[in-house]
């Protein structure tokens, strides 16, 4: 998978996240430091849920309840 | 011994501790902030390292976790070989024998003995925190344990086994990575039927077991039935406790999460430490409910030493078919490199050549046989695979680019490869080093045996500076 750099709005610190989950832009990231979910800012929004995740059904994304 | 008991982890470990170094830790260990792993590497060396038992260990509520964890029981080649019997310190002599044991297909058995079932955890006091998530490489985006996923094909009887990274979301849900393969097409069938996925994530079992989850088969074959092969007994199985027979279970695990990968759902999961030796990145992954956690008394988690050796090496049984699936195509195919001889998309494949079309065809068997290998060098017999300075030799010397090397494009790739665009495709080649059959070969400048023998080393005085 292509590697996208994404810094987190909260920490300032780097995750990787794959480079389709960053071009969707609408998924909130998990900073991989401090936990915070974020929507990357600079996404230009390019690709589907279905695109990425090869699902043939329409996808839900599930986050643990503590993100808000 | 009760015979669901005569194959377990724990008996496996007794029996050859000391054949594979088994080191043991009774201090207190928090592996979620990488301190195991942190001993691991310090005992690391380039041929592996031992297999270390932590006996106390931390879990997420911060108490005593029920379980113990091993760690690198595939690190070394000799206890690759003791998981399945074979007495060798020689990954080829593995590689050779695979097929045979694999062959050697046992149907289950069903029984009332069900040691994994000894403590069953469901309902309101289910809670993935008692066990010791794990934190294995700098940057992993969460806690992991690396278990065995098993599964049965909707509408069938036929179970599949794969091994999938699993992350710690909340108290009874997990991320699961799966790649395009078997445990993905059933999620898929079951998903769009609007159904979950019943899954038993096997964390520790005898570890034969975990690598006939690792191995490529036939999509028809059902691999509790490849475990009893690699085990050399059948696979002892009984009802789940939450789906009942619906989901029959491996009655001598060490302990089990059941639960289902939730359909029309995904979650924000990763990185992890992988075994291109990368971190994959975060991705969409497949979420999962657990229902209940069994475990037998004292239960050993197998967990791997994710992106070190024990977790190529625990990839030996997918090495072994890429040797099989080359050579059922080209019988003269002699060794098949992997890991020892370049990334874990590159295959190495030696022949002792005699049609000028075998290189060619020994390279389109390795690459159809999985998603995983996407770049294929072929070399004659006396090309060392395992050795990248001779695989390099053959290159150099061997190869016209424009004749030699073929690109091969629209390849479906490997999820993990950092070059590869997720779910499009990617490119390959393959290069033929091989010489041409009836090409006068040069002679390879080196001084005569008879030489040395006639004028041994002993018999002269070496004079030091
Ligand atoms: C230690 C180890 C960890 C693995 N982790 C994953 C994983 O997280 N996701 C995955 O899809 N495959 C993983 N694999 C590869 C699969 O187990 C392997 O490709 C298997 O054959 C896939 O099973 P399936 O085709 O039966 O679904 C791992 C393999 C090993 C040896
Ligand atoms: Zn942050």
């Amino acid at each position: 998978m292509h590697i996208k750099e994404v810094t987190c709005p909260r920490c300032g610190k780097i995750s990787v996240v794959d480079g389709g989950l960053y071009e969707i832009g609408t998924i909130r990231l998990r900073c991989t430091h401090c936990g915070f979910y974020f929507e990357p800012p600079d996404s230009p929004r390019s690709k589907t849920v279905a695109q990425v995740t090869n699902a043939n059904v329409p996808i839900t994304i599930w986050e643990p309840e503590e993100t808000a | 011994m009760s015979p669901a008991t005569a194959s377990s982890l724990g008996d496996w470990l007794e029996k050859h501790s000391t054949a594979t170094g088994l080191l043991t830790v009774e201090d207190p260990v928090d592996p979620g902030v990488y301190e195991a792993t942190a001993i691991l590497a310090q005992l690391e060396t380039p041929s592996g390292g031992p297999p270390v038992l932590f006996a106390n260990l931390r879990n997420l509520s911060g108490e005593r976790s029920p379980a113990r964890m091993l760690f690198n029981t595939y690190s070394k080649r000799r206890s690759v070989g003791l998981a399945l019997g074979v007495e060798t310190d020689t990954w080829n002599d593995l590689l050779e024998a695979l097929p045979q044991i694999s062959a050697n297909l046992q149907k289950p058995i069903e029984t009332a003995d069900v040691p994994v079932q000894d403590t069953v955890i469901q309902g309101d006091d289910l809670d993935l925190r008692i066990l010791p998530w794990t934190r294995h490489v700098e940057m992993e985006g969460g806690l992991y344990f690396t278990p065995i996923l098993a599964a049965k094909q909707p509408g069938s009887d036929r179970y599949n086994l794969s091994w999938n990274r699993v992350t710690y979301l909340d108290p009874i849900h997990a991320g699961v990575h799966i790649s395009p393969r078997q445990l993905w097409s059933f999620q898929r069938e079951a998903e769009q039927a609007g159904d979950d996925l019943p899954v038993a994530m096997v964390l520790g079992h005898h570890p034969a077991f975990n690598l006939a989850a690792a191995a490529l088969t036939a999509i028809q074959i059902d691999e509790y039935h490849v475990a009893g092969a690699l085990m050399g007994e059948p696979l002892q199985v009984a009802p789940s406790a939450r789906f009942g027979e619906d989901l029959m279970v491996p009655a001598g695990a060490e302990m089990i999460i059941e639960g289902r990968l939730i359909a029309a759902h995904r979650v924000v999961e990763g990185p992890f430490g992988e075994y291109m030796r990368y971190l994959g990145p975060q991705k969409l992954s497949h979420l999962f409910e657990a229902d209940a956690i069994t475990f037998r008394p004292e239960p050993i988690i197998l967990e791997i030493f994710a992106g070190h050796r024990d977790h190529l090496n625990a990839h030996v049984s997918i090495h072994a078919s890429l040797l099989a699936a080359a050579r059922t195509a080209v019988p003269q195919v002699t060794r098949v490199g992997w890991f020892q001889g370049g990334g874990p998309t590159t295959a190495v494949v030696a022949l002792d050549k005699s049609a000028d079309g075998q290189p060619m065809r020994a390279a389109m068997a390795i690459l159809s046989a999985g998603n995983l290998i996407k770049q294929v060098i072929v070399v004659d017999d006396d090309i060392d695979v395992f050795d990248a300075q001779s695989v390099m030799w053959a290159i150099s010397t061997r190869v016209r680019a424009d004749e030699d090397v073929i690109m091969l494009k629209g390849l479906q790739g490997s999820l993990l490869d950092p070059s590869h665009p997720g779910f499009g495709t990617t490119a390959g080649f393959v290069i033929d080093a091989t010489w041409r059959v009836g090409q006068t070969r040069p002679p390879v400048a080196r001084v005569p045996e008879a030489a040395v023998s006639q004028f041994p080393l002993d018999a002269y005085t070496l004079k030091e500076a």
